[in-house]
């Protein structure tokens, strides 16, 4: 408490010494597209002092009065613009930078080095950098990107979710346009729900969050959308088997209001329909789809006003139909099963930059995400005039009705972060019905309204602060509430980063975190088939909470390799997760029964990364050494055991080269150690009664499973390629691809089961994904 | 905007399956099978567990059993049958303990008793109640007993040739179990909500109540121990959740993590539990 006290005080005291220099302000934007640039540098070319545009673009940068200075605007994949100013009153400056199209990525002079700010365990990516990311379906998946690099896992093939720094998929917020999704993975986690067309920067934090972030306590991912074209028509179409997908933007009103507009969607069911009723005529019909829809509009009121619509949604069906008919019987048998998932997200957003630069974010939003199986078989005989039919439906929804308000206030190039976030949120985590019908009685049942409201609220403060002259700090807190039915939650949460730039290269880093988490997700695994139900904090599910240390080395060679390594500890408690055993869909008990709460948690990690973003060459290599474990009471007599997807080793590889203006290659290769499952040691036989067979006793046989997660899965290692080859067209750009996923055909195991062959018991690994080809074509234009 | 000209070429090879060597060291135990009630001698069944790349050992060994009525000593036997029938029967208001040791192994000991008696007082069959989705006819069976005030009772219903699978049951006692959705083999249940009433169970399905040896309907109320529910409890759950081939893929989305079986035998594997069971015929 007392460590507290001093962050208030501390951030407190800077407002009551702001001073009122001389500033320049404005937005940094892309000449040919006026799309806004985030974290680009306007610095002092001498001093290479400076700051960053925010998520907006914008940047506020404060000079002494008539001081001559040289300003550069610099941004990654960008050319540099310098600016001489001597100013004794505050000025606008909107600058615009040029595309830099050269093969190679250049550096970016007097971009302010990672040594020198308060931040860690972050990675930033932007447009140019996602579009030269190696892929191997035509375009980058971002999640898949994020999990080549160190502390950020995938659990399996066909398992789509991120495993960040020991955490579980559910203590990771994504936020599109400041509005949170809750499943961003598509079916076997091939393509997120992020279309990389749409995007304009993604940052993750792993730890070392700031202040202005919450709500989850593993990391953060927050993916901003383009804006839109300002000042012309453009867009890309493109089709292959996996995907359709057409992107389009433009100005509404040139330079004053622009648009984007994006619709993806997969092909394989129309493969598998051509193959199941037209090849074989099969009565059974299986399936799978995904769309993804990104619209914004954004709108330029004047230099100080800016306001954003956006909107997304998205949806994932794997289905299953059937249509007979029984001469014999004279019954026409129909059936229907729909596993369906999805998001849908709208926000609008208002920018107002105030007199003295500061500037405000208030966003009003609405978030829903739908989980839903539904079931339906009937069987009618006209004749005989019988009918019948059964339904079964389990639903889980959220819907989130978020406003907030983020403020910046520049004080002396170092900006005053505080913001207020309120929540509404409807959950129902947990919706069975059924019904029986015959002729003309009908049973139904289950517990279709299951609705819990709750409500969220945050408030936060931050500020970096130089403390000493190579020694500098983001000091933030937050406070966290929740409340649901009769109860409440309040948790302060203190974050410390601290940056110590002790050689020209070099920088030491250090932070402390302390997050929480009020909504929980209840996942069985098993599949890369959701089946995520979410669930609030109540009376017997208290907050997850972690706490997490971090120490880290960073350094930048004189040829731009750059090199990072940090350890971190990581603590977690209150987790839950599903009993032993426990069926999802059972009608029969309450969702709250099927649980296990008061979970302890933690996990530990040694994180190497090299890193060449300069040249034809560039990719990098990473390494994770980590341990985490679990501990319930109920399971395994309360001692700690392994986390599923805790992983000792693991390692990437990746590799772009840009052959020439219009080749370039790309080349990943991963390994890690299999995930920790619970595996049948040895089996005996139990005599069970035979009811069929008057109740005779007959051996049956039982499992004897190792300890919890006891056994490991064989290593998963896997090589990618990709080609791309670029050609300019009169009215645009025609981009082939190539790629091939698991060039050497590892079998990776999804899943382990027994097998009895010929009076043995024999283990088999399921395996999802073999060596697959790709070939496409993209038009841009 | 130019046409597009489009070519795909995407081979995709069908996943597969490979086999796996494995060698668990799995550190064998013993294993007891009893199941008692009166009238019927002691029947144990003795085996060993065995490592899963391995065919569970059916075969005869010499152990030491020993059987304990009311702490004290009744039978000290050594034999090499997997099944020994002792001339022994159990008696109403006595703990047993058995005893079973064998060289290289731990030695196991379970201790259990009969249940109070429960009277099947009624049954009834109606048949049909209605068609089910595949225009198949389906019943209700219908048994009426008086539960024991005070005291946890447990029981099983059995009818032989009956079939409830994928027949939503109503009863609010089956219900109340939470095991209808792992399509259990056997009718089970507490007393949780009828302590000391009069209760008529339905049971929905398909069959017909059957008794080959008399040529007529009978239905089986057994009284169970705890351990003896617990073993069917765990058993349909063990079962449900084992890792053997995945035929339906739902069952694979849906099926949860394996669970371990119940076992009252301490230091070993198995189930050595008394029932008493209430016998009606259709009128």
């Amino acid at each position: 408490m007392r460590y507290t006290l001093s962050i208030i005080a501390l951030i407190a005291s800077t407002l009551i010494m702001a001073q009122t220099p001389i500033t320049i302000s404005g937005y940094l934007s892309d000449s040919l597209t006026g799309e806004r640039l985030i974290g680009a540098n306007v610095f002092n070319a001498i001093t290479y002092k400076g700051v960053s545009t925010n998520n907006f673009g914008y940047y506020v940068f404060q000079l002494h009065e008539n001081e001559i200075v040289t300003v550069q605007f610099s941004y990654v994949g960008y050319n540099t613009e310098s600016c001489v100013f001597k100013l004794n009153t505050d000025t606008i400056v909107n600058m615009q930078l040029t595309s830099d199209n050269s093969i190679e990525q250049v550096v970016v002079k007097g971009e302010k080095a990672r040594e020198q700010l308060a931040e860690m365990s972050k990675m930033s990516l932007n447009a140019d950098q996602i579009s030269r990311m190696p892929n191997i379906t035509g375009e980058p998946n971002l999640l898949k990107v994020y999990q080549l690099m160190p502390g950020i896992a995938q659990a399996d093939e066909g398992n789509s979710g991120l495993y960040v720094r020991g955490g579980s998929p559910d203590q990771n917020l994504f936020l599109l346009d400041d509005v949170p999704l809750y499943n961003v993975m598509h079916l076997g986690g091939i393509y997120s729900v992020f279309d990389p067309a749409v995007i304009k920067n993604v940052t993750l934090y792993k730890g070392g969050f700031p202040a202005r972030y919450g709500g989850r306590i593993s990391s953060i991912i927050d993916v901003r959308n383009k804006d839109g074209n300002l000042h012309k028509f453009g867009g890309e179409v493109g089709i292959s088997l996996l995907l359709s997908k057409v992107f389009l933007e433009g100005p509404i009103k040139k330079d004053k209001a622009s648009f984007v507009l994006s619709v993806r969607r997969s092909n394989i069911d129309l493969f598998t329909t051509l193959y199941n009723k037209v090849l074989t005529k099969s009565p059974e019909n299986t399936g799978y789809y995904f769309y993804d829809i990104n619209a914004k509009v954004n709108l330029i009121a004047n230099q100080n006003n800016r306001v954003f619509i956006s909107f997304y949604k998205g949806l994932d069906n794997f289905y299953r139909r059937e249509k007979d008919q029984d001469v014999g019987s004279g019954y026409d048998y129909e059936g229907e099963s729909e596993l369906k998932w999805g998001n849908v997200s709208a926000s609008l957003r208002w920018q107002h930059v105030f007199k003295n630069n500061s500037i405000n974010n208030f966003t009003v939003a609405y978030s829903n995400y739908t989980y839903a199986n539904e079931n339906h078989y009937s069987a009618n005989n006209t004749e005989g005039n019988q009918n019948s039919s059964t339904s079964y439906s389990l639903k889980s929804d959220i819907k989130d009705i978020i406003v907030k308000s983020d403020l910046q206030i520049p004080i002396a190039n170092s900006d005053l972060k505080a913001g207020i976030e309120l929540t509404s949120h409807r959950f129902n985590p947990s919706a069975i019905q059924y019904s029986d019908k015959q002729n003309d009685s009908v049973n139904t049942g289950g517990n279709p309204n299951n609705i819990m409201p709750a409500f969220s609220g945050a408030i936060y403060l931050e500020r970096v602060f130089n403390l000493l002259p190579k020694l500098s700090a983001n000091l933030g807190l937050r406070l966290a509430s929740f409340f649901v039915s009769d109860t409440s939650f309040f948790n302060l949460e203190p974050r410390v980063i601290v940056n110590y730039h002790f050689a020209k290269a070099w920088a030491l880093k250090a932070s402390y975190c302390h997050m929480t988490q009020n909504i929980h997700l209840l996942s069985n695994s098993n599949t890369g088939l959701p089946s995520d139900l979410w669930v609030p904090s109540t009376g017997i599910i208290s907050p997850e909470q972690s706490k997490q240390v971090s120490l880290g080395i960073t350094h930048t060679s004189a040829n731009n390799y750059l090199f990072t390594a940090e350890a971190y500890y990581k603590t977690m408690n209150n987790l839950i997760e599903y009993k032993a055993g426990t069926l999802i869909y059972s009608s029969n008990q309450d969702w709250t029964e099927k649980i296990e709460t008061e979970g302890k948690g933690y996990s530990a990690g040694i994180e190497l990364m090299l890193e060449k973003k300069i040249g034809k060459v560039t990719g990098w290599i990473s390494y994770t050494l980590s341990k985490s474990e679990r501990q319930f009471s109920n399971i395994q007599n309360g001692d700690y055991f392994p986390f599923k997807y805790d992983q000792t080793h693991n390692f990437s590889f990746v590799f772009n080269y840009a052959i020439s203006k219009k080749l370039s290659a790309s080349l990943t290769w991963q390994y890690h150690t299999g995930n920790a499952i619970t595996i049948a040691e040895g089996s005996y036989e139990q005599m069970v009664p035979n009811y069929y067979d008057e109740g005779k006793l007959e051996p049956v046989a039982i499992h004897v499973y190792s300890a919890k997660n006891g056994y490991r899965m064989p290593a998963y290692h896997k090589l990618d390629v990709g080609l791309n080859y670029t050609k300019p067209k009169p009215n645009g750009t025609a981009v082939w691809h190539l790629g091939i996923f698991n060039v050497y055909n590892r079998q990776n195991a999804h899943y382990l089961y027994f097998k009895d062959e010929e009076g043995e018991t024999k283990l088999y690994q399921q395996s999802l994904f073999p060596i697959m080809f790709n070939f496409g074509y993209l038009f841009q234009f | 905007m130019k046409p597009i000209n489009l070519i795909v070429l995407f081979v995709f090879v069908v996943a597969c399956t490979k086999e796996l060597d494995y060698d668990f060291n799995h550190d064998s135990k013993l294993v007891i099978n009893c199941l008692f009630t009166p009238g019927q001698p002691f029947e144990f069944r003795i085996s060993r567990t065995a490592a899963m790349e391995n065919k569970i050992d059916g075969s005869d060994f010499e152990y030491i059993l020993k059987l304990y009525k009311n702490d004290e000593l009744i039978v000290d036997t050594i034999s090499d049958l997997t099944n020994l029938v002792l001339n022994v029967y159990p008696s109403i208001n006595a703990v047993y303990q058995v005893e079973c040791s064998s060289k290289n192994y731990l030695t196991v000991t379970a201790t259990d008793s009969l249940p109070e008696y429960v009277k099947l007082q009624k049954i009834e069959s109606i048949y049909p109640i209605g068609v089910d989705a595949y225009g198949d006819e389906y019943g209700k069976l219908q048994a009426t007993f008086k539960d024991a005030i005070g005291v946890n009772n447990y029981y099983e219903l059995l009818v032989a040739d009956y079939s409830t699978f994928d027949y939503k049951q109503k009863d609010k006692v089956l219900i109340n179990e939470g095991d209808l959705d792992y399509e259990p083999d056997f009718v089970f249940f507490s007393d949780e909500l009828i302590d000391g009433e009069q209760y008529t169970l339905d049971v929905i399905g398909v069959g017909y109540l059957y008794d080959e040896s008399t040529d007529r309907g009978c239905l089986t109320l057994k009284s169970i121990s705890e351990a003896y529910y617990n073993y069917q409890k765990y058993y349909t759950r063990h079962v449900f959740n084992q890792q053997v081939q995945i035929v339906d893929f739902y069952d694979f989305v849906y099926r949860g993590e394996p669970i371990d079986m119940y076992t009252n035998v301490v230091n070993g594997y198995g189930i050595f539990a008394g029932y008493q069971s209430s016998e009606k015929y259709a009128e």
